[in-house]
């Protein structure tokens, strides 16, 4: 599916190893980091996030990169790449699809953003000035430029809202 | 054993340590737990499917459990054991369980879990308040003792007892320890 310059692909990673990603995120032996600094003003309720780094610019992966590997392989194909950015954000679930901050683009360089869903939820993406959204299921990968305008909105039909965003380029 | 409750547990200068480190701290590492406990407890005329509630799941960092499991664990172990260990006939202590910090997450009304027994021998513990809110602990007489920060509750928990969510804070967070 394409939405201008907005891809969405299912089934992005082969089955085996999306299993194996989404069993190690969501089990109990996988770290989330708690920033209590992401605040919202309308509601305290809602401050902080969880997050996982698996790579940063300038800093490197960390012990946990050989897990979301098969991302990058699928993600460079048929190029290379250069990755920015690989983070993991877990939210957890509300009783309504909060929208989670302002609109916001990931960087000011040329490059691309990709938004993988672990799990299947009723939280949802959405692009400034596009009407539909993008909707979180599992092995779902949404690829836009990433100075697009984006938002997350939480879920509220599971515990947790699980996706892994990654910033990078590719070359020939 | 009946609770006793010790307001104000840690001077204020180690207890914003004890809080900065584990709420304020971007590096300190949680894990997911997809059930807050999975109890035989059947409670009369309350037929709740736990399992399958959404609001029933919680994060939590394993500070010890028979060995030490984290990093931080030397400065749990630092700020408590003078207060904890050696507090005589009211904590009885002789030597550690398990010290775990947990975070339950915000719902829009308070949300009990299951009652449960931490373990199924006679023995000693605690639950430490690392923030205030309208979340609590309810004991087996039915006492709900109130998260309020820097409150220590010693109890049994041999005897049943649950935790609740919170409608009040993005998350209740606290230590709970145990031992013999």
């Amino acid at each position: 599916m394409n939405k201008g310059s907005i891809d969405i692909i299912d089934d992005f990673v082969p089955q085996e190893e999306f299993a194996t990603i989404q069993t190690v995120m969501m089990g109990n032996t996988f770290p989330w980091y708690w920033n209590p600094n992401i605040t919202y003003e309308d509601s305290v309720e809602r401050n902080g996030q969880f997050s996982h780094t698996f790579f940063r610019e300038n800093e490197g992966r960390n012990d946990w990169y050989n897990l979301v590997r098969p991302i990058m392989r699928e993600l460079y194909s048929p190029y290379k790449g250069v990755l920015y950015r690989c983070k993991a954000n877990l939210n957890p679930r509300e009783d309504k699809n909060y929208q989670l901050g302002d609109y916001y683009s990931d960087y000011n360089l040329t490059c691309k953003t990709a938004i993988l869903y672990i799990n299947t939820n009723n939280g949802y993406t959405k692009f400034k000035g596009v009407d539909d959204v993008v909707e979180s299921v599992e092995n779902r990968i949404v690829i836009f430029d990433s100075h697009l305008k984006h938002v997350g909105f939480t879920c509220t039909d599971e515990k947790t809202r699980v996706l892994i965003n990654i910033n990078y380029v590719t070359y020939q | 054993m009946k609770y006793v409750i010790i307001d104000d547990f840690l001077p204020q200068e180690d207890f914003q340590s004890i809080k900065n480190m584990i709420i304020g701290n971007p590096d300190f590492n949680w894990h997911i737990h997809n059930e807050v406990t999975n109890s035989d407890y059947r409670e009369e005329n309350k037929q709740i499917d736990y399992k399958n509630q959404k609001w029933n799941w919680y994060m939590f960092h394993l500070f010890y459990f028979h060995v030490p499991y984290s990093g931080y664990f030397d400065n749990i172990s630092k700020i408590f054991s003078e207060k904890i260990y050696k507090m005589g006939d009211i904590t009885d202590f002789k030597s550690l369980i398990r010290v775990k910090a947990n975070f339950y997450p915000y719902t829009s009304e308070v949300k009990e879990h299951q009652r449960h027994r931490d373990h199924p021998f006679s023995h000693k513990g605690a639950v430490f308040s690392l923030n205030t809110c309208d979340g609590f602990t309810r004991m087996v007489n039915g006492d709900k003792i109130d998260s309020v920060e820097n409150r220590l509750v010693i109890f049994d928990p041999s005897e049943y007892h649950n935790s609740s969510t919170t409608s009040s804070c993005r998350a209740r967070f606290n230590i709970n320890f145990n031992w013999l």
